[in-house]
């Protein structure tokens, strides 16, 4: 009888993803999230604090090279790496932080599906219901104004909690968590038993 | 700057492509999707009950032909808005059945007659497009995705009366039959104006 089971190496860095190296990736991950914020401040400031048009706010890096903020493998890129990093480093997670990490999780699932939409749009040619460009389903009802940066808040909103709780976590969510992840304070309070 | 460009603004998701792959394996998805729910709709009436992957793999076809069709459309009969309930009632089944929760299950095969009973509506837009309506693309578009949700709600259908068991086989059969035939002249209208 043939079983599929996942291959060692493959189970290893996924253990150790979640256990001795869960608090560099959480660290590394909040690092690319940050990061692709600032890029997004940056061109909200240049639209409606220094009145650039539209078109030539691109961001910081967009400024040195525009097709990076214009490529739909970029954005789709993005959306998939958060996602696969969602579902990674779930495991790590337990008790109340878990439950707001699979809710940021599911976001980014839908966040990544409708950029996957957009990506189909733009390879075939052919638009949502006939759309004049690229349309993602939400899109249908809220008009896009910022939806990318609405779609972006809400994946970061729980995210953030989530890691604030696995930071902060309550003696029996701490029992089960197999990384380093909680601060000294927390551990030094559940070893007292205070 | 390229107008398009010049005219969008950043994170608009532009055509960053300077080929595209065209419409044809969207139509050939179609095709497979919608011929798969069909074969189902069409069949059940003469088959015990179906299994959870069969149930699960039908319910996927209805929802990837359903989305595949929007995207081939030129527009609906209907509000643009509508296309996001008629896609929440394609994705539904599916989260009915994955879940395993015994109560949402039961909740979905309770309302299941009803949804497809309501599907029948895709008679209208398909009488529509095939007695000389002006949309014909759009009738036809409008009434696939309609009768796509009904047969993806066939799936969870569990009847007692024999009058229920008969009413919803008979429109599951119809749908079924009237989804091929506007499945084909979708694709072969399509081809014809060399999508």
């Amino acid at each position: 009888m043939i079983t599929l089971t996942r291959s060692r190496p493959a189970q290893g860095i996924l253990e150790a993803l979640n256990t001795r190296w869960h608090r560099a990736a959480l660290l590394a991950y909040t690092v690319v999230v940050l990061a692709h914020w600032a890029e997004h401040i940056a061109q909200a400031i240049q639209v409606y604090l220094l009145d650039w048009p539209v078109p030539t706010a691109n961001g910081a890096l967009g400024m040195a090279l525009p097709w990076l903020v214009r490529s739909e493998w970029l954005h789709y890129g993005y959306a998939v790496s958060m996602m696969v990093a969602f579902i990674v480093l779930r495991h790590g997670f337990t008790g109340r932080s878990r439950r707001w990490w699979n809710a940021a999780m599911w976001i980014q699932i839908w966040h990544h599906f409708e950029h996957l939409l957009l990506l189909v749009q733009a390879l075939t040619g052919e638009y949502l219901l006939g759309a004049a460009k690229p349309t993602s389903i939400v899109q249908l009802v809220i008009p896009r104004v910022e939806l990318h940066l609405f779609y972006n808040t809400i994946v970061f909103i729980p995210m953030v909690v989530a890691m604030v709780l696995h930071l902060r976590p309550k003696p029996d969510e701490l029992e089960e968590m197999r990384c380093s992840c909680a601060s000294p304070r927390t551990r030094q309070v559940a070893a007292v038993g205070v | 700057m390229n107008p398009d460009v010049a005219a969008a603004g950043p994170h608009d998701h532009l055509v960053t492509f300077s080929v595209t792959t065209g419409s044809f394996w969207l139509r050939v998805l179609l095709v497979a999707g919608a011929l798969t729910v069909a074969a189902f709709g069409q069949l059940r009436p003469f088959f015990a009950e179906q299994s959870r992957a069969t149930v699960l793999s039908v319910t996927v076809a209805a929802a990837g032909a359903g989305l595949v069709q929007l995207l081939l459309a030129d527009g609906l009969d209907v509000p643009s808005q509508a296309a996001v309930p008629l896609l929440a009632g394609l994705v539904l089944p599916i989260v009915a059945i994955r879940a395993r929760v015994p109560r949402l299950a039961a909740h979905a095969r309770w309302i299941a007659p009803w949804v497809l009973v309501s599907a029948a509506a895709a008679g209208t837009e398909f009488a529509s497009a095939w007695l000389g309506s002006d949309a014909q693309d759009r009738a036809l578009h409008t009434g696939l995705v309609i009768a796509l949700v009904g047969l993806s709600w066939l799936t969870l259908c569990r009847t007692r009366s024999r009058f229920a068991t008969v009413s919803v086989g008979t429109v599951g059969w119809l749908l079924g039959a009237a989804v091929v035939a506007a499945t084909g002249q979708a694709a072969l209208l399509a081809s014809a104006v060399g999508r």
